[in-house]
């Protein structure tokens, strides 16, 4: 499928930055900015939760996205349905039986590649909780404007002019994909040509994660 | 659902160091935690956070019809969300009785003092006018909510401005911020609310934290309410008081309530002289085409702790301002020219109060003894 490993290697990601521990009342969060583009996440659980709503095998997982201002939408819920369902598959949840997880999105900021940064903040905000996990993931978001040219994690600007847009999950071990969140029209073979560029970008995100976690623990690093 | 209780031991000690004269965070009496005001890219977005209370207020616009009982008015909304962000206690998508109570008093501090222009707020008499709505997020609630969500809606309100509109004969034309610079919102004065917490029926003390703000209100041991209570006063820049609010026992002296007004007045003068400071360096900055925006508020050298963020120690006889010009001096060139490589840095947060931060080293477990004189020369 990969024909030019060069042309592969020439990504790059707006600067990233992170703080974690952001709020103190929560088990764990972090505040996540990619380019201009941030969002806060804060994770709290394993917590005591409503007989009706636990689950005798796993942990049951809440995901809230709330926007910056005005009244909740559907694209909101929408948000929040792609990262539950992420979210899902990277957590233990059977460590957990008959707990709750809550896992809280708030939008400070949207400069394109929204839902990648949310993500992102996610992963990072889990791990922060110290949460069991089967793997990390991480998102990238690209564009593919008119004339067909692939744009990684791209600005405003890129996103006016473009054609689709898409974000891809990948999980951190076998870089396979999670999750994949698509807008407009493409091309079959443009899909498979961002999905293998956006995987090979998210070692960038990876290395990003441990570079943030090693400050705290000595696990890693 | 989740209540967060307060042991029996835990309400006796704050208690007992109350009436010693010390508070658990080694603050006096009449002191506020720290307050800074960030903002955001847009117009009318900011994050206030007072110690670690964090709030995040919106302000946005759009054209409706007026009310019929005032067609030349403008409308003010305010809205307070809790989310299980501020703290684990909160439930999602639910009105809790703190949300119902936070925007009353809002609403009281913003709407009821009139202290925004709302008939410049008009377009067409009885047809279009705008709608400002207000939109206050909680993100981490660690005591004196009303206070930092007053200084957020003052804030972003003084900070928003709203596309200007042109009328010609029958249509409206709504200007982009591209084609005509946007109409700040006129405010007549500027209301700010202060919280007092009320011990044993005679102390007050200036804004307090989550810990003490859940014992002052609850019962003691004997199941009498001790005489404590909430106070909230809102008065604005002129001292003149728009809001007074109690909860918890009553007040047996209005000396007590005189007292708190005028603690609060200076009080209150000093934030709202705050908030105009920012937003004008803010407006200078946006002249410059500085691009304003939240990441700039993420700092990566604090010590990450896994439960709090910083750790705050009291020192009985050391003062930070002695060693304050050699600690401004670490911060700036931290890299290179330090003398000797420390793992971490003293810096000054409140009067007699350091934090401790690291620059990129993991964190280690740090013993504060109780001696910690010795700690910070190390």
């Amino acid at each position: 499928m990969i024909t030019d490993n060069d042309e592969l290697k020439d990504f790059k990601l707006r600067p990233m930055k992170c703080e974690c521990n952001y709020l103190n009342r929560s088990d764990g969060s972090a505040i996540l900015s990619q380019g201009q583009t941030v969002a806060v996440v804060s994770v709290n659980g394993p917590l005591d939760i409503k007989m009706q709503s636990q689950s005798i095998g796993k942990a049951t997982l809440e995901v809230l996205f709330s926007s910056k201002g005005g009244k909740p939408s559907i694209g909101d819920r929408y948000k929040e349905h792609v990262i539950r369902q992420t979210c899902e598959s990277a957590i233990l949840g059977c460590l957990y039986p008959r707990t709750g997880i809550t896992v809280t999105i708030q939008e400070l900021e949207d400069y394109g590649g929204f839902l990648a940064c949310c993500l992102n903040a996610c992963c990072l905000a889990l791990l922060n909780a110290g949460l069991a996990m089967r793997h990390t993931f991480a998102a990238v978001s690209c564009a593919i404007d008119e004339q067909g040219n692939i744009q990684l994690d791209p600005a405003p600007a890129q996103l006016e002019t473009s054609r689709a847009t898409m974000t891809f999950v990948f999980e951190s071990r076998e870089k396979s994909l999670v999750t994949a969140f698509t807008d407009g029209s493409y091309s079959d073979s443009a899909y498979s040509e961002a999905m293998e560029r956006c995987r090979s970008a998210s070692d960038l995100v990876f290395q990003f994660y441990k570079q943030i976690v090693s400050k705290y623990s000595y696990v890693i690093g | 659902m989740r209540d967060i209780f307060i042991s029996n031991c835990e309400k006796s000690f704050s208690n007992k160091i109350l009436s010693e004269g010390y508070r658990l965070d080694g603050r006096n009496y009449n002191e506020s935690r720290q307050l800074s005001i960030s903002f955001g890219s847009e117009y009318g977005s900011c994050i206030v956070s007072l110690g670690e209370t964090k709030v995040l207020a919106q302000v946005s616009c759009e054209v409706t019809q007026p009310k019929q009982i005032r067609p030349n008015e403008g409308i003010l909304y305010i809205n307070v969300e809790i989310s299980p962000m501020a703290g684990p206690q909160f439930e999602a998508n639910r009105q809790t009785d703190l949300s119902v109570y936070l925007n009353r008093l809002l609403e009281k501090c913003y709407k009821d003092s009139k202290c925004i222009d709302l008939e410049s707020l008009c377009i067409v008499v009885e047809e279009k006018v705008w709608s400002l709505r207000v939109d206050i997020k909680v993100l981490n609630h660690d005591g004196n909510l009303i206070e930092c969500a007053s200084i957020a809606t003052l804030t972003s309100l003084a900070h928003f401005k709203r596309p200007d509109v042109t009328r010609s004969g029958d249509s409206v034309i709504i200007h982009t911020l591209a084609e005509k610079d946007p109409i700040p919102t006129v405010l007549f004065h500027y209301p700010v609310c202060a919280t007092f917490a009320i011990f044993d029926g005679d102390i007050l003390l200036s804004d307090p934290s989550f810990f003490e703000e859940s014992v002052c209100t609850s019962s003691t041991e004997e199941g009498i309410n001790s005489g404590g209570g909430v106070l909230v006063i809102g008065l604005n820049q002129y001292k003149e008081l728009c809001l007074l609010d109690h909860s918890g026992a009553a007040i047996n002296s209005s000396k007590l309530v005189h007292k708190a007004i005028t603690s609060a007045a200076d009080k209150c003068k000093e934030i709202v002289d705050m908030i105009k400071k920012s937003i004008v360096s803010d407006d200078t900055l946006r002249q410059k085409r500085v691009k304003i925006n939240f990441a700039d508020m993420i700092t990566q050298h604090h010590l990450l702790a896994l439960t709090r963020k910083d750790l705050n120690i009291k020192l009985k006889s050391y003062n930070v301002d002695d060693n304050r010009s050699e600690i401004d001096g670490m911060d700036t060139d931290h890299d290179l020219s330090d003398p000797e490589p420390s793992k971490y840095d003293v810096v000054a947060s409140a009067p007699h109060t350091a934090e401790i931060q690291t620059k990129k080293e993991s964190s280690k477990w740090i013993e504060i003894s109780s001696d910690s004189e010795e700690d910070e020369k190390e």
